[in-house]
């Protein structure tokens, strides 16, 4: 079954966030996912304060049936006044009485996966915030008042969507391929690093395949390569195995220590079994609406 | 690259910019622009490969082949599109859905790609709407020029040849796309200013243009002229030559829909002339139409390493072309996908399918130079047979008439030859029923009918399922003519084989028992490899032979013995070659 990136987009009053979930579908056929899609995008409006309104969805392909990365193709679906689906995208949008928090203010989604994911990833967690909260529904101290505005009843509804069985919604679960100790960290000549690790690689790490990777404890955990860095897996000689980084990385100083954890390039599909609602509202950095005019993108430090 | 989404919005954009992009299979590496779109424009409702990787959480790791370079320069790009380009359009898509999704295939004989001022394709043809008047789609030879134009403004888009003209523009304002060539004239411009984008060529004239400012973009082709046009707005899009000089005040559309084909009578109101003294002209369409619809009906029949694909023309379409069939060993068509272009028939044999496991195709039709829309997707799972029949066909069908899956090297023209067994035998009567080979013999005299196909094998192992409800049913195989073959049957009490060689008969020296009454079916299996042949019954193993007698004949089918009113019925026919 392949499985998509379904990412809602979200805009009102020129601000915009979006929210991502994986769904894993039987269908290719996007008219027939049109209704599964729409009916989230539904039931997720009616978690919004007015000016706040599902701006559209984009979907991607992202997994093919037997797990490895699809081929790029992506499809836009925006709120249509017209049509079947109607008026689902702005259940609230300028309806008295129902004005929203500020768009960085979000309440948390806290999704739950088991049976019949993977046994290593049962009990992980996943974490998504929910903006457009309606002001009646967190207190100023920030507490959540599910049974303001019906919010908790209207969340259910949301979450049941996502986790009832065989919805096909989740998120991707990271695979560790290797969690590995660092011997050598050297500088390579075009800025590079490159590190060793006697570690014994597994079958499934291949040659110039990047891999995301999170260093830590490198110089006792003051280094610039520790977090998370893209390394290509070069060798294994005399049972020494050597990772390079894409980025380059300046390290003026000797490096000694550390470990790296190496991450398979595609997650592995793992089903929400439960949705719960955060009591706790939190701060969460919102950007531009998806329907803003966008000008200049920011410099950013170019390694 | 000629395709193009020609104003529809493919992916949600951080920033407008310009990047390196690959949108065809040969790879070549091009240069994509992103531009910002008004929020009511239209979205591209095809699966796009070309995406902004802005939104691709992976895009450090995965790079397609198709699509943005990521680590190519990205630079902001300012240009915007303005509403009324995106108006001229008409909501109109160069290239299929094919094209967006797995990249296109650049067609030399088509030439690059012209674009006009605002970047949009010039060969972009958008159909023709018309807005309370008449409506025409696609290219209509007729010149048109008006006079009194009307209030909903005059809009067109792509290309212009010869005289269009105008006096007196409408209040809502004239907006052209394409390119201008020669006698485009204005006078006393609108207060909205002119915007002239593409090329513009000699005569540029306007007369008391509208109010509503003029757009013109594009090209134009010698004589663009308006008088005045009428109330109910026109849009013309597509290619307009030659000329109609008339007063309207009201246009009617009659003669049902505008397609390829029909004819639609414009009749003129109280202060309608068409043309002085004329108040209905009648436009035969006699050109170019819209875009086909999807072709319907697809099946897949299987080959070895083939698959047949056969479809109806799109509705509407008899005489669509060019048809693109994509075949992909996978239903969403993400890799290993093949493209078929310009096929000019209902049918066709893709080549280059993996046997042994389900191929998918999905078929698209043509139409002067404009793709229509990808068909829902049918399967086959081709196997290695050298010849093959699901015997699958309508009651009544001969067998010499009906066409076999697969005939020798991939044929799928093939159909059984039936010859009389010698002597006071016939053929009895071989047609297809309830999906099977039927058998029947109502003449009073016994019929022995044996059915043969080429397959180019020798070295063979054949299969057939039989119903028995007759004397005897069997494999004749290694035949060559009447008098030079192999049989191996049974006849309800014993299983046995026989050989004729240059007319001698030779049968097996002690038949096995073996009881098959009437209305059982058995599969019945020879297996033979030069001298060695194995003789199997529903896959247990009757007689090992050593006989190397005809060996190198390729020709293999059934044998029948049925006497008055008895039948027998063949499904399932498969010859494999190692």
């Amino acid at each position: 079954m392949p499985t998509y990136r379904v990412t809602f987009l979200f805009s009102g009053g020129g601000e915009g966030w979006s929210e991502t979930h994986l769904f894993n579908s039987t269908t290719t056929d996007f008219n027939a996912l049109r209704p599964l899609i729409g009916q989230v995008a539904q039931l997720r409006a009616q978690l919004l304060g007015d000016p706040f309104y599902v701006w559209g969805v984009r979907v991607a392909q992202y997994l093919k049936n037997d797990g490895t990365r699809a081929t790029r193709a992506v499809r836009l679906w925006k709120g249509d006044p017209a049509g079947a689906w109607a008026g689902w995208y702005n259940v609230n949008f300028g309806k008295a009485g129902w004005g929203s928090e500020p768009s960085e203010v979000a309440v948390q989604a806290i999704g739950f996966t088991g049976p019949p994911a993977p046994a290593q990833f049962q009990g992980n967690q996943n974490f998504t915030s929910l903006g457009g909260v309606p002001d009646d529904v967190i207190e100023d101290n920030g507490t959540v008042l599910p049974e303001a505005k019906n919010f908790g009843g209207l969340f259910d509804q949301w979450a049941g969507a996502l986790y009832k069985a065989n919805s096909g919604w989740g998120w991707g679960a990271a695979n560790v391929l290797v969690d590995c100790q660092i011997t050598t960290i050297i500088q390579n000549a075009n800025g590079t690093v490159s590190f060793t690790t006697p570690t014994v690689i597994p079958g499934g790490i291949t040659t110039n395949v990047k891999y995301p990777c999170r260093f830590r404890d490198i110089n006792n955990g003051r280094s610039a390569l520790n977090g998370e860095a893209i390394v290509y897996f070069v060798s294994t000689l005399a049972g020494v195995s050597t990772f390079t980084t894409r980025e380059v990385i300046g390290i003026p100083t000797s490096q000694t220590g550390g470990f790296c954890k190496v991450y398979s390039p595609v997650p592995t599909f793992v089903p929400y079994i439960e949705i719960d609602l955060g009591l706790i509202a939190i701060k969460h950095k919102r950007g531009k609406s998806p329907a803003a005019r966008r000008g200049r993108a920011p410099r950013r430090i170019r390694g | 690259m000629q395709y193009n989404p020609c104003g529809k919005v493919v992916d949600v954009v951080s920033h407008n910019y310009t990047t390196t992009c690959v949108f065809n299979t040969d790879g070549v590496q091009q240069t994509v622009r992103w531009v910002a779109m008004p929020d009511n424009a239209p979205l591209l409702d095809e699966w796009s490969a070309v995406v902004d990787l802005y939104w691709e959480n992976d895009k450090e790791l995965y790079q397609d082949d198709l699509g943005e370079v990521w680590g190519a320069p990205r630079p902001y790009d300012p240009r915007i599109i303005p509403p009324g380009i995106l108006n001229a359009l008409g909501g109109h898509v160069c290239g299929t859905p094919a094209n967006f999704q797995f990249g296109g295939v650049f067609d030399p004989s088509k030439g690059e790609t012209q674009y006009g001022g605002f970047g949009f394709p010039i060969c972009c043809d958008p159909s023709v709407a018309l807005n309370g008047g008449a409506g025409a789609g696609g290219y209509a030879r007729i010149s048109v020029q008006y006079t009194d134009a009307p209030a909903g403004g005059v809009q067109v888009g792509g290309q212009v040849v010869e005289q269009l003209q105008y006096t007196d523009a409408p209040a809502g304002g004239v907006q052209v796309g394409g390119q201008v060539v020669e006698q485009l004239q204005y006078t006393d411009a609108p207060a909205g200013g002119v915007q002239v984008g593409g090329q513009v060529v000699e005569q540029l004239q306007y007369t008391d243009a509208p109010a509503g400012g003029v757009q013109v973009g594009g090209q134009v082709v010698e004589q663009l002229q308006y008088t005045d046009p009428p109330a109910g707005g026109v849009e013309v899009g597509g290619e307009v030559e030659e000329d109609v000089v008339g007063n309207l005040d009201t246009l009617n559309e009659t003669g049902g829909p505008f397609s390829f084909g029909n004819t639609i009578t414009l009749i003129g109101g109280t202060n309608v002339q068409l043309v002085p003294g004329v108040s209905t002209v009648t436009i035969n369409v006699s050109s170019v139409g819209p875009a086909p619809g999807t072709p319907t009906a697809l099946s897949a029949r299987p080959g070895n390493g083939a698959i047949q694909f056969a479809w109806s023309a799109p509705t509407g379409f008899p005489n669509a072309q060019n048809y693109t069939l994509a075949t992909a060993p996978n239903i969403t068509f993400s890799s290993g996908v093949q493209l078929f272009p310009n096929i000019n028939a209902t049918n066709f044999v893709a080549t280059g399918q993996t046997n042994g496991s389900a191929n998918y195709g999905q078929v698209a039709g043509g139409f002067n130079g404009q793709n229509g829309i990808f068909s829902s997707a049918a399967s086959a799972t081709p196997m290695n047979f050298v010849s093959w029949d699901d015997t699958t066909d309508t009651n009544g069908t001969t067998w010499a008439a009906h066409v076999l899956n697969v005939g020798a090297l991939g044929n799928f023209t093939v159909g059984w030859v039936v010859t009389a067994f010698s002597g006071a035998f016939n053929a009895g009567t071989t047609t297809i029923q309830g999906n099977a080979l039927h058998v029947a013999q109502t003449g009073g005299v016994t019929s022995i009918p044996v059915a043969h196909v080429e397959t180019g094998h020798s070295a063979v192992t054949i299969q057939v399922t039989a119903l028995k409800n007759c004397s005897q049913v069997g494999i004749v195989f290694s035949y060559a003519d009447i008098s030079n073959y192999w049989i191996f049957y049974g006849d309800g009490t014993r299983l046995t084989w026989g050989k004729q060689v240059g007319g001698h008969f030779t049968f097996a020296p002690s038949p096995v028992s073996f009881t098959w009454n009437n209305g059982v079916s058995h599969t019945l299996k020879v297996i033979r490899s030069g001298g060695s042949i194995t003789l199997q019954v529903d896959g247990t193993t009757f007689y090992t032979l050593s006989d190397t007698d005809l060996d190198t004949n390729t020709q293999h089918g059934l044998y029948t013995e049925a006497a008055t009113g008895e039948t027998a019925d063949y499904t399932t026919w498969e010859v494999t070659s190692p």
